[in-house]
């Protein structure tokens, strides 16, 4: 029941905070352009942020197709539920497991022509540092990685899993 | 409440890149990152932070 409760329940419910939250603010965009270019030309990109700066960065996405590099922790699973409800897709994987096979599994739905979203720093960090992951798919791909990021103004902070990683919230 | 979406500059990496070479472009996506992130930070905070990032705007440090 619990069980249920977690996996189900809760990602449909972290959904619509996050939708809710979204709507009750006032978001600008900086350099839109750029990627509306890109989505144009029909060419796919891999989009990159820090990982403290995640939660409402699926209200930014404007390309068609997406998937997300996420790791293959419960908590993971859980990103990754909340994520299929703004259409995303998933790769379970990290730098610290699963990393080859989420290579392999982002390179084919790259090849498909569908957009990658990563944090280059990792669900373990360390936080805001680029883990090589991200430049051999660029690199492989011929995918731009196109940078993104939030703020807000009023916001609280917890750590959360590593020293020095804090969860942006609004 | 406001909130500030900043997408950055492509960044695009050659296929002949070598491993070496793949190190400095993770250093320049960091550097990228959080530089947009510090100029997001600074923005967010004024009345039209779309506008005062705009205005001011500044270029990526060099490495």
């Amino acid at each position: 029941m619990l069980n249920r409760l977690k996996f189900s329940v809760l990602p449909f419910l972290a959904a619509e905070a996050i939708r809710l939250l979204g709507a009750t603010m006032r978001m600008g965009t900086i350099g839109g352009e750029r990627v509306d270019a890109l989505v144009r030309e029909g060419q796919p990109m891999i989009i990159a942020f820090w990982h403290g700066r995640q939660l409402l960065l699926p209200l930014a996405y404007r390309g068609k197709l997406a998937s997300i590099l996420i790791s293959q922790s419960r908590d993971g699973e859980i990103i990754a539920r909340i994520m299929r409800h703004f259409g995303f897709g998933a790769v379970r994987g990290s730098s610290s497991r699963g990393g080859v096979q989420a290579i392999r599994h982002l390179l084919k739905v790259a090849r498909q022509g569908q957009d990658v979203i990563v944090t280059p720093d990792g669900p373990r960090g360390p936080a805001c540092q680029v883990q090589a992951g991200v430049i051999y798919l660029a690199k492989v791909t011929g995918f731009p990685i196109v940078p993104l990021t939030f703020a807000c103004s009023k916001k609280k902070s917890f750590p959360a899993g590593i020293d020095s990683r804090f969860l942006t919230l609004a | 409440m406001k909130g500030l979406y900043v997408w950055g500059e492509p960044l695009w990496v050659n296929a002949d890149r070598s491993m070496e070479k793949i190190s400095e472009e993770g250093m320049t996506l960091a550097r990228r990152l959080n530089h947009l992130t510090a100029q997001a930070e600074s923005a967010i905070q004024s009345n039209n932070p779309v506008q005062y990032f705009l205005r001011h705007e500044t270029l990526e440090p060099d490495a």
